[in-house]
């Protein structure tokens, strides 16, 4: 009790000391707001620009999260193709650390043209949200497959005996014995993910700068950049930080939850 | 023992067994527990029925019989990191006896365990036998162990691993705790160890 207590006051003494002495140092080196505007000019600008920036906001964490969605279904996919196939895997590992180490803001042009072209063709609007969430997954998916492969190749060896000892098929021990096993591997991953998606999400939206009705909060950061509204812009920053812990905090605890009753992460915890 | 349960061809000869090897026809027991910690004691126990379908009402009933036949009843919702390292290995026990199996390999399997414990799951290891009779092939590198428990005694010699004696145990049964001090017991655990003296060529 008096630990948890203590898990809270202590970092937000931090943050507010940190507050304080920011707002001491605008005041007392007169800096100009446009440079580092005081924490109350923040604070204004996140009460007057709150509704309008939410709006984008809602953007951001659309493209998001679906990137999130997609990156553990096709991650997921990808990771189990691999596990069942040692060719597969060797085959196509490489490929896909390519796709990872090539930096993100490279690929997003190439893919804003396709993007372009392609719904040109097809003769309906153009959607760069497509563009977006294809940039944001390309970032989101590796964590998962390299987490769930190994946890899919890590499968207890006299368990895997025993399950053919029983006669088990291919698809019963993945079902039965590599997936659980790989859970919590799985599970690291997609929270490595929900991170790196918010970070794809902005990042690309930075490079395909989508003005017009979609507009997400990178686009406003850009723009209270070119109007040097710097509170506007920190403002931006706060949400999006906010978002992102929110998301780390959603997917903790979806993973604690599904590790709870087993998992020596979880369910060690009270005794360390 | 893994060539006997057809998970590793022999090297050169063959190996024959006179059951039928179905699976589930044999129950494996390693010198780990080897759990899955993410299911439950029940659920354990059930693998070999799960892993062939559904278990349905029957399969659980099974269930249910072997851990109250290791001495479990009342932690079937238990999860493996809740029990101490005897418990793990009797929920090992009962999900290879849970089949009803015709053969039953143990490789070392109270090896990692305290003494207590271990002579513990000496006596209940006898009684299961004593219940459904199935042939059990037991490995071990206690001499005590091995006398207290067979009815035959295949000694081995390490690199290459050859049977280098084969020695019936006239110590009657039942085997109980008083049957360690009993002069047969003391009389066949010195020719054990002898012939095993010889094996590894220490003698």
């Amino acid at each position: 009790m008096n630990r948890l207590w203590l898990r809270l006051v202590a970092p937000i003494t931090v943050g507010l000391l940190f507050i304080g002495l920011w707002a001491l140092v605008v005041w007392f080196f007169a800096i100009k707001p446009y440079v580092l505007p005081s924490p109350a000019a923040v604070a204004q600008s996140l009460w007057n620009d709150g509704w309008s920036l939410l709006g984008s906001l809602w953007f951001t964490l659309e493209v998001t999260l679906l990137a999130l969605a997609a990156a553990v279904l096709i991650g997921g996919l990808i990771a189990v193709l691999f596990s069942l196939s040692r060719l597969v895997e060797i085959s196509f590992f490489p490929y896909v650390v390519i796709l990872q180490v090539t930096p993100l803001i490279a690929i997003a042009p190439l893919l804003i043209i396709w993007v372009h072209v392609l719904s040109a063709a097809a003769g309906t609007a153009d959607r760069p949200i497509i563009a977006l969430l294809v940039c944001a997954w390309i970032v989101a998916f590796f964590p998962i497959v390299a987490n769930t492969t190994v946890g899919l190749n890590s499968a207890d060896r006299n368990l895997v005996a025993l399950f053919r000892l029983y006669g088990a098929s291919r698809w019963r021990t993945l079902w039965l014995l590599r997936m659980p096993t790989a859970l919590p591997y799985f599970l690291t991953g997609v929270r490595i993910s929900g991170g790196l998606a918010l970070i794809g999400a902005v990042a690309s939206e930075f490079v395909a700068g989508t003005g017009g009705a979609e507009t997400g909060l990178a686009y406003r950061i850009l723009e209270a950049q070119y109007r040097l509204l710097t509170a506007r812009l920190f403002a931006a920053l706060i949400l999006l930080s906010l978002t992102g812990v929110i998301i780390y905090l959603v997917l903790d605890g979806l993973s604690r939850l599904m590790l709870r009753r087993w998992h020596e992460s979880v369910a060690g915890e009270e005794e360390r | 023992m893994r060539i006997v349960a057809g998970l590793t061809p022999p090297s050169s000869g063959s190996c024959s067994v006179a059951l039928d090897l179905a699976p589930g026809r044999i129950g494996f027991v390693f010198q780990d527990p080897t759990l899955m910690p993410w299911s439950t004691v029940t659920n354990n126990v059930l693998l070999p029925f799960r892993i062939a379908g559904h278990p349905g009402a029957e399969a659980r009933e099974r269930a249910v019989a072997a851990i109250e036949a290791v001495g479990l009843a009342g932690f079937q919702a238990a999860y493996p990191r809740e029990l101490s390292g005897g418990m793990r290995m009797r929920v090992s026990i009962a999900r290879a006896l849970v089949t009803d199996p015709d053969l039953l390999l143990l490789d070392e399997p109270f090896a990692a365990l305290d003494e207590i414990t271990r002579l513990a799951l000496n006596d209940d290891l006898l009684r299961l036998w004593e219940e459904k009779r199935p042939t059990i092939l037991f490995v071990t590198h206690s001499v005590f162990e091995s006398v207290y428990l067979s009815t035959r005694i295949a000694v081995m010699s390490a690199r290459p691993g050859r049977i280098c004696a084969d020695l019936p145990v006239a110590v009657p049964r039942p085997r109980q705790r008083v049957t360690r001090s009993s002069p047969e017991y003391v009389a066949m655990c010195d020719m054990v160890s002898a012939a095993l003296g010889k094996a590894m060529g220490t003698s």
